[in-house]
């Protein structure tokens, strides 16, 4: 069989990817996600002293720690399968993976097992968002020195 | 069942449509609130408002229309210029924020001055939160 044969035989087969179904999915998971996030804000507004500004540092804390609990009962897995980018987008993705790295290599010790593998879908991430809020910053601190902008 | 459901939906929405009083004043007596109220409408980005003046503080609080929220911070901005510019004097804090509306929209029914004086302070303290 030629490698040719092989790809036209191959395409045969394999079923069409539901591109716009998982789009749909994607697309109300995610939303639901962000929905209930909204109303862990507005929790925090009307029961505490929060502000819009302030309240997102709570409004995180929360949802990471409701998708830790979720990972850690495997519900977040399902969750997963079914929305794809719907759930592993929001912060509550970042949050699976990081605890599902934690809970996966805890056989292996905590420093060398957890300690070391936590961060290694996650870290990339957070570096990157480091390395990129500090140009940020430094730019825009440029600029307000140049009086291009305003704090 | 359905039929019930229906009706309940419908008064909802109308109930929701139909809210008296988009701003609201605390002292409707006072001349700089009937002022800042019309100042208030001639700006199309806002949708409700509440007022509260007391003594020397002024507190807006206002919530703009869903498309607007993205500038909500700059129409604030712009009408505490304004109001600044008029009453130079006073301590004037206009904010978008949910929180200072949710809480202003308590003080109006508050009778006590004192009290709504006091929260007022404590409501610009708390705008001024960063962390």
């Amino acid at each position: 069989m030629k490698q040719q044969q092989y790809k036209t035989i191959e395409q045969q087969i394999t079923p069409a990817t539901p591109y716009v179904l998982n789009a749909f999915k994607a697309f109300v998971v995610g939303g639901l996600i962000c929905v209930i996030g909204q109303a862990i804000a507005f929790f925090y507004m009307i029961f505490f002293d929060f502000t819009e500004k302030t309240v997102g540092n709570p409004t995180v804390a929360t949802m990471i720690f409701i998708s830790m609990i979720l990972t850690g009962f495997g519900l977040y897995r399902k969750l997963g399968q079914f929305a794809g980018a719907g759930s592993a987008v929001p912060v509550t993705g970042f949050g699976n993976a990081v605890i599902s790295a934690a809970i996966e290599h805890k056989t292996e010790g905590l420093v060398l097992g957890v300690g070391s593998n936590m961060f290694k879908l996650a870290g990339s991430v957070i570096v990157f968002g480091t390395v990129s809020a500090f140009f940020v910053a430094l730019i825009k601190t440029l600029l307000v020195m140049m009086g291009v902008l305003q704090w | 069942m359905k039929y019930f459901l229906s009706i309940v939906g419908c008064v909802l929405l109308l109930s929701a449509c139909a809210s008296a009083e988009k701003i609201v004043m605390y002292d409707e007596q006072s001349d700089k609130a009937r002022e800042i109220k019309q100042q208030l409408e001639k700006t199309k980005e806002v949708e409700k408002a509440n007022v509260v003046e007391i003594d020397d503080e002024i507190l807006v609080a206002v919530q703009t229309k869903p498309l607007n929220s993205f500038k909500e911070r700059k129409t604030a901005k712009k009408l505490q210029d304004k109001l600044e510019e008029k009453w130079p004097n006073y301590d004037i804090l206009v904010s978008s924020d949910f929180k200072l509306y949710w809480e202003t929209s308590k003080l109006i029914a508050e009778k006590d001055r004192q009290r709504v004086s006091e929260k007022v302070k404590e409501l610009k303290k708390l705008a001024k939160e960063e962390s």
